[in-house]
């Protein structure tokens, strides 16, 4: 593993505990994974977000095809379209953005946390761009009709340029956190901002929002009260937006190819969730993309509301499949090699193996008497500190599915070897007693939660989780994969 | 931390400080004037016959929605700076109340759109339902104030946290909650008067003349408004006990105790003025404008003040120290002046460049 001197927030010393670990209190999404709840959020959040870059992008070449006169129908368009942007993305583009930061303390405070730390600056500076945007959004919103061509023109390029802006900003902190790339060596902020995913990722999603304007411009288009020949040229304009679309396999390609090599497998194969939903994004872009070049812009085809509303379809179902992709191709990081998917850091796990993970959580458990024993209540605060933001105990994902089946012995072994279960999960960061008490919370679940619970405290089967602990050692799965190969 | 906030802190602790404040400062302005106007739209609407024009509720029908947006955006800022202050705590309190802090995002996308709403032909001509819009729109502002408020109060109170986090409760109940929200609310009405007296100053000097009795109607709301949220603060004051009271006009707050009061006089006495006025209003708004300031920011200030007095803040210092060597704050520096530059001349060329709208 390769360390990081240079950063400041290595050492991620929030907190007075004696481990140095902040301990916060943790929710239940009850059935929900909590992956779900901010991937679900993030796929909205992303989708109007690109919508706002891409349509100011769009009326920007259309003021101006207007004002060369080689689309007269072009202004009217502009302030209709406007509206639906301003009263669509910038109402819920704009919360959603503030609820992405909430749902992320939410999931994982300590991640946002470091995020904040390593970019607030980054972060502040995005905040200009977006103030501008609102700013030039609004004074276009409200004063467009009434402007001359070439003060609307210097709006709309306003508004697209800072929006686009928001895009860049936002990008390099995102994709710092699969690539943290340089960074990790230097904790240089620029290294760590250009990072291997940021171009690919940056002209992918620029691609993207261009698309996405387009297919919500064929929808105005369709609905507005315009002659059909104009409505024709209007469609076929718009179109020219998803030309850069041919791109995107390429880009795809670079940005996979730029992905580390075991991030890049759960992609292509490793994971079964992953995949699908890579190959979601990828066919759904290739739907949107024939039809955009045979039927929009080879043909010139007329596009009716119904195609349009499923060419939208389509295009949130890509954006949805690439968002999981970035979400998912992260584990078992959520900051790659600084901070693992439950936020510990790996430095972290090897104390907790000797002094535990919950010694000094000072949170209880909720309906603590509901447990038969000791040794179960500290195998659902293990759960809850270790587990739970990825799995669920009955719902998706559940512990209580995936290890069900197994007997005793092999639920020891496999969490024990957490990390060569299944590589995206991160080591198992306690002692042999917390391992033991986990694998009994387990059992008591599976068992419908019985009221009388057997204790067990076999020192020969403490003595060989510790055997097994230590075979698996702390570092992650991919890492020590890669090494038996060599 | 004897010293004037923010001096008497380490250097990076007192930046954070005060960069903090004063991205909060303007949160709090466009916060208060859809807190404050959307309370008075509604009470316009009340009080209003049907079918008389009424130019306060027309303007701030109008104006509510972009100052929604405006108090999201400046939110957003001190929503960062703060995660560096005081992060654990932040994220503590957020975490404890949990879907009642989630839920200030659908209220605030439906009060937006109950804004709007307010501005289609369909509400405005259904009285009842005109009425019905503005007070759900007022109760999602109200909720989201009172999430706030809470939040605030309970990150400053870490004993608390563990026993309602066993308790499994969403609402975090705390004898302060109710009055300071009243405090907001109320003091919120002196923000909104000065700023509806500048929209109507600019809208009097561009061609369409507004009546005396209006301006006279906002400086009463100014008026009217220092009053009921003096007594506020006062009873507040009372409730908070002697240590906080204590903490307030010590050492570190009192200068800008000293200037939140100053401010108070100064702009009772530009709304005085603009009462009498028959001209020049423009200078008595300048005047309250400047007490305005000097209210938001002391207030701020000593709100700050109680809350560092209020938790282990030196254990804090390190902390800010480490985020203080990350490097990025002149891009922000050099970033903030260019597009400040950019959004003025964008304003400018929307209002100069605009043809006036047939009368
Ligand atoms: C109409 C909508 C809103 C209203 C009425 C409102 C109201 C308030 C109130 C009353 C406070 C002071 C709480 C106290 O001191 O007890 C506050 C603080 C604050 N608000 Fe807003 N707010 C609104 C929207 C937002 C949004 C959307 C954001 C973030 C993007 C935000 C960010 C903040 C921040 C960071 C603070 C300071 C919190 C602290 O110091 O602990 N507000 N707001």
């Amino acid at each position: 593993m390769k360390s990081a001197r240079g950063t400041p927030y290595i050492n991620l010393v929030v907190d007075t505990s004696p481990l140095g670990v902040p301990y916060y209190p943790t929710n239940d999404f009850g059935p929900l994974m909590k992956g779900l709840v901010i991937g679900g959020l993030g796929i909205f959040h992303v989708f109007l977000a690109q919508f706002a870059i891409g349509g100011g992008v769009l009326m920007t070449y259309f003021e101006w095809l207007s004002g060369k006169g080689k689309l007269p129908s072009a202004r009217r368009f502009t302030s209709g379209y406007f509206k639906v942007l301003v009263l669509v993305s910038f109402v819920v583009g704009a919360l959603t953005g503030v609820g992405m930061w909430f749902t992320s303390i939410q999931t994982s405070p300590r991640t946002i946390g470091l995020m904040v730390d390593t970019f607030h600056w980054v972060w502040a500076t995005e905040w200009t761009f977006f103030s501008l945007e609102v700013i030039a959004g609004y004074c276009f919103y409200r004063y467009g009709d009434r402007l001359d061509g070439r003060s609307r023109l210097f709006l709309l390029g306003l508004y697209t340029t800072a929006a686009w802006f928001s895009l860049f900003w936002i990008n390099g902190i995102l994709s710092w956190q699969l690539t943290p790339g340089a960074w990790l060596e230097s904790g240089d902020l620029w290294a760590g901002f250009f990072n291997p995913t940021f171009w690919p990722s940056l002209f992918f999603r620029t691609f993207a929002a261009m698309a996405i304007a387009a297919l919500v411009a064929a929808l105005v288009i369709s609905v507005s009260p315009f002659e059909r020949d104009e409505q024709k040229e209007l469609l076929h304009r718009a179109a020219h937006l998803l030309a850069p679309m041919a791109l995107m396999p390429l880009l795809g390609a670079w940005y996979l190819f730029a992905m580390p090599k075991d991030s890049r497998s759960w992609v292509l194969g490793g994971s079964p969730a992953m995949t699908m939903f890579f190959g979601l994004g990828a066919g759904a872009s290739l739907l949107v993309g024939m039809y955009a070049l045979f039927g929009l812009l080879l043909r010139r085809l007329y596009i009716n509301s119904a195609t349009a509303s499923l060419l939208i379809v389509l295009g949130f179902a890509a954006t949805a499949g690439g968002e999981f992709v970035r979400e998912g191709a992260r584990k078992p990081f959520t900051v790659r090699e600084t901070l693992y998917s439950n936020a510990m850091t790996p430095a972290e796990i090897v104390t907790m193996r000797e002094r535990g993970s919950v010694t000094h959580d000072p949170y209880p458990l909720r309906d603590a008497a509901d447990y038969p024993n000791d040794q179960v209540r500290l195998g659902a605060k293990v759960y809850r500190f270790q587990c739970s933001v990825c799995h669920t105990v009955g719902g998706v994902n559940g512990l209580v599915h995936l290890a069900g089946t197994w007997t005793a012995e092999q639920t020891r072994l496999n969490v024990a070897k957490l990390q060569h279960t299944k590589p995206f999960m991160p080591p198992f960061a306690g002692t042999p007693e917390e391992l033991e008490a986990l694998v009994r919370f387990i059992e008591w679940e599976a068992a419908s939660r019985p009221k009388e619970f057997e204790v067990t405290s076999d020192p020969a089967t403490l003595a060989q989780i510790k055997r097994w602990l230590d075979e698996a050692g702390t570092a992650p799965g991919y890492a020590a994969a890669s090494e038996k190969k060599r | 931390m004897d010293a004037p906030f923010p001096f008497g802190f380490p250097g990076p602790t007192a930046f954070y400080l005060a960069t903090y404040v004063l991205t909060l400062v303007a949160h709090v302005v466009f916060m208060n004037y859809v807190l404050a106007g959307t309370g008075v739209l509604l009470f316009r609407q009340i009080r209003g016959k049907a079918g008389t024009s009424d130019v306060l509720a027309d303007l701030l029908r109008d104006w509510l929605p972009f100052a929604l947006s405006a108090a999201i955006t400046a939110g957003i800022a001190p929503l960062l700076f703060i995660q560096i202050l005081y992060k654990k705590a932040f994220y503590t309190a957020n975490l404890l109340l949990f879907h009642r802090w989630m839920l200030i995002l659908p209220a605030l996308i439906v009060g937006f759109y109950l804004l709007y709403a307010q501005k289609t032909a369909f509400v405005k001509a259904r009285p009842r339902l005109r009425l019905l819009v503005t007070t759900g729109a007022l109760a999602c502002f109200l909720f989201t104030a009172l999430s706030w408020t809470e939040n605030y109060l309970l990150a400053r109170s870490e004993g608390a946290w563990a026993s309602m986090y066993a308790s499994k409760s969403m609402i975090y109940e705390n004898r302060e909650i109710l009055p300071r929200m009243l405090l907001w609310t109320l003091g919120a009405l002196p923000t909104l008067a000065v700023l509806l007296g500048w929209q109507l100053h600019r809208r009097d000097r561009a061609g369409s003349p507004v009546e005396s009795a209006t301006f006279q109607r906002v400086a009463r709301l100014g008026l009217g408004g220092l009053v009921v949220a003096g007594a506020c603060a006062a009873g507040y004051a009372m409730l908070v006990g002697p240590a906080a009271r204590a903490h307030a006009v010590g050492p570190m707050a009192w200068p800008w105790f000293v200037a939140a009061a100053a401010g108070v006089v100064v702009e009772g006495a530009g709304f005085v003025g603009l009462y009498r006025a028959q001209e020049n209003r423009g200078k008595w708004l300048g005047i309250a404008s400047a007490g305005l300031l000097f209210v938001i920011l002391g207030t701020t200030v000593v709100r700050e003040v109680l809350r560092i007095t209020a938790v282990d803040f030196a254990a804090l210092y390190a902390e800010h120290a480490r985020a203080a060597q990350v490097s990025g704050r002149w891009l922000f520096l050099g970033f903030f002046p260019v597009n400040a530059v950019l959004a003025i001349w964008a304003i400018r060329t929307a209002l100069t460049r605009a043809e006036r709208p047939a009368a």
